[in-house]
């Protein structure tokens, strides 16, 4: 039972996870607060449902749609949101305001587009079965989630790490000017950088509406404050961090369940959080900021 | 939050009052007059002017689930009671866009500006409590077809309700599921972030507790929670003979779904928020063998039922609901409360809803007393090959 819970913690963690990553990805390379993710992550889930109900195509096809849907909504945001701003004394501060602004209207959009009723999959789109490992009882869903998210975890740090795009991203990162002057594209890395995040955002939105088989214009604010927790405990900008603290989070939330009751849930979520920040104030896996002089 | 809104509910009571002593000034021509009054009584009834009842209803936003099909019930009940002849209704239409202020705004547009006779709404309880005391310091009367929470009919002589309480609904489901499904043992699963659900769950234990039924689990989840697995989890642990649940429309499917999914075999039992065609096309199979306790049933051999949802099908090419049978049994009870004295006035409809006795409904005979509340026997479904049937 206890593994049982565990297992449920680590399921609902991956997809904190994956949002957590997306957002942090923004903040970790361009230092910007994108608040329109959680409607990015909104609008990924009914676009995830509307192309399943249209075309019928098998579920590995249909995140690799969504994912090429969020790399798009991410060249928007920034297009929208941040770029007119660059330059401006207040450039990061406006920019938390203007995403915000740019989320409503995402929000707006898709009311617009579904009306207000939750949208669904149909139960035969993906077939649920379940399976036993050693006592623990796993859906396939959960299965398909947890795979995808290590897969597109390890794909973002390989990603980062050990490409051109990924090393111009931390150059970005480490000096925006200093990567100019020797040749890098900012403008192409921005881009780039919000496409990934954006990409990973939608996907993680699709994945939790397979999950809980429809989808409401409330998602992205339902896992929003869950989902910034993370960042904040994995340490922002960090992508290992938030991968960490998304499964920590995930498997305190349903030991809490398991332990007490779901009331305490988020006052357990948080006062990790603030547990965290007053022991380590750079988060579990945040670097010690030298750059903020 | 709490301290906010019971503040906001203050200000807006505070504001009301303000408004209410100018609003009860004009009534008095309205409610003298005599051209609303007609002649002949009951089925006879004969009133030269046109009867105006206003209808407060949430059609966009949160409720808009439910508010459409109110609309929709009501236009329905309106049309027909029209066609008997003898009276003429004209329905007065306002959304309040699932908010506090929207729902203001149109009971004073309705008893200011347009002096209907009556209103029927509006959709949401919470919103119902500011309202009320409008309408009440008015002097219009109330009928609300979907607000079932407590305390409501005590607001005033001029509020009445159509609407079957959670509370009953529950109360009904729990034996009559004990009875056909012999449960010795049962989880419990509620949402504790919400008062209406809340409060039902303390009914649902003292329906057990009379019924001798035991309580293996008792779990509790919020308004907004969207992965159910860890409740569900010590649910399955705990090996019940059916779950009885206490949610709103919004989180039942996915609570329901995740539950099928994880193995639970068991009946879910559960409140009016079940009682919806929409919910059993969401869940498809995974709403085979639910349990729901409600005030209408499809399936139910009341008067002008199937006659009902013929006809309503035909019109809004979609089967009717719950929540379009109480808005539709609504306008009905506005008429029979005019005809029993012939007079369309706001005083005379007052004093004729609280007197309704076992009226022959498609919700079955329902009676209104003085105090405003309703009774009715509530009806017990269980979802079987994706239709509601009678259990």
């Amino acid at each position: 039972m206890l593994l049982q819970q565990l297992a449920n913690g680590v399921f609902a963690g991956s997809i904190y996870a994956l949002f957590a990553i997306g957002f942090t990805l923004v903040f970790g390379v361009l230092r910007h607060l994108n608040l329109a993710h959680p409607a990015v992550f909104t609008a990924g889930a009914f676009v995830g449902i509307e192309v399943a109900a249209r075309t019928a195509i098998p579920v590995w096809i249909l995140f690799p749609v969504v994912a090429l849907f969020g790399a798009l909504a991410g060249v928007l945001v920034e297009r929208i949101a941040f770029r007119p701003l660059r330059g401006r004394d207040d450039e990061h501060f406006a920019g938390l305001i203007s995403s915000v602004a740019l989320g409503g209207v995402v929000i707006a959009l898709l009311q617009a587009r579904y009306g207000t009723e939750p949208q669904s999959f149909s139960a035969d789109y993906f077939p649920n079965q379940l399976f036993e490992f050693a006592g623990v009882r796993v859906t396939l869903t959960q299965l398909v989630t947890l795979g995808l998210a290590l897969v597109l975890m390890l794909g973002l740090a390989w990603l980062v790490s050990a490409t051109s795009l990924g090393r111009s991203m931390r150059a970005v990162a480490e000096n925006p000017t200093a990567a100019k002057v020797l040749g890098v594209n900012v403008g192409r890395v921005t881009a780039g950088t919000y496409a990934l995040s954006s990409a990973l955002g939608t996907v993680a939105g699709a994945l939790l509406a397979l999950n809980l088989g429809q989808a409401g214009r409330d998602l992205g604010a339902s896992i929003e404050l869950v989902g910034f927790a993370v960042i904040i405990l994995g340490g922002l900008g960090s992508l290992w961090g938030a991968m960490a603290a998304g499964v920590v989070l995930g498997i305190a939330e349903a030991l809490t369940i398991h332990l007490f009751d779901s009331t305490w849930k988020s006052m357990v979520a948080f006062a990790l959080l603030f547990a965290v920040l007053v022991l380590r104030p750079r988060g579990l896996f945040g670097q010690v900021k030298v750059r903020e002089v | 939050m709490r301290l906010k809104s019971t503040t906001g509910a203050a200000l807006a009571v505070a504001a009301l009052l303000a408004t209410g002593a100018c609003v009860s000034q004009d009534t008095t021509d309205a409610s003298s007059d005599s051209a609303l009054s007609g002649s002949g009584t009951g089925a006879d009834c004969t009133i030269d002017e046109t009867v105006k009842i206003g209808a407060v209803f949430s059609l966009t936003e949160a409720a808009a689930f439910a508010g459409a099909y109110q609309q929709e019930g009501l236009a329905l009940g309106f049309e027909e009671v029209n066609a008997a002849g003898g009276i003429t209704y004209e329905v007065i239409q306002e959304d309040d866009k699932t908010t506090v202020d929207g729902s203001v705004a149109a009971f004073e547009k309705l008893i200011d500006r347009d002096k209907v006779s009556a209103i029927v709404g509006p959709t949401l309880s919470n919103m119902a409590f500011t309202t009320y005391t409008d309408a009440q310091s008015a002097g219009v009367p109330a009928l609300g077809v979907s607000t079932t929470a407590e305390g409501i009919p005590e607001i005033g002589d001029y509020i009445f309700r159509a609407s079957l309480p959670e509370e009953v609904a529950l109360a009904a489901s729990i034996p009559a599921a004990k009875e056909a499904l012999g449960l010795a043992k049962v989880a419990v699963l509620y949402d504790s972030a919400d008062e209406f659900t809340a409060s039902a769950f303390n009914t649902i234990k003292d329906v057990l507790t009379d019924e001798g039924i035991e309580i293996v689990a008792e779990e509790t989840f919020e308004t907004t929670d969207t992965d159910f697995s860890a409740q569900l989890t010590s649910v399955l642990d705990a090996e019940p003979d059916a779950v009885i649940l206490s949610a709103l429309p919004g989180a039942t499917v996915p609570l329901v779904k995740q539950a099928r999914e994880l193995g639970i075999e068991a009946p879910i039992v559960g409140g009016n928020a079940f009682n919806s065609p929409v919910l059993v096309g969401a869940l498809e199979d995974a709403a085979e063998g639910l349990i729901v306790g409600g005030a209408w049933s499809a399936a139910a051999d009341t008067t002008g039922n199937a006659e009902f949802i013929a006809n309503y099908t035909e019109k809004f090419g979609r089967a009717p609901d719950q929540f379009a049978a109480q808005a539709y049994t609504a306008a009905f009870l506005i008429d029979q409360a005019v005809r029993a004295d012939c007079d369309a006035n706001r005083e005379a409809i007052k004093d004729n809803l609280g007197q309704i006795l076992e009226f022959d409904s498609i919700l079955g005979p329902i009676s209104i007393d003085e105090g405003g509340e309703v009774t009715q026997e509530p009806v017990v479904q269980i979802i079987r090959d994706g239709a509601f049937t009678l259990l």
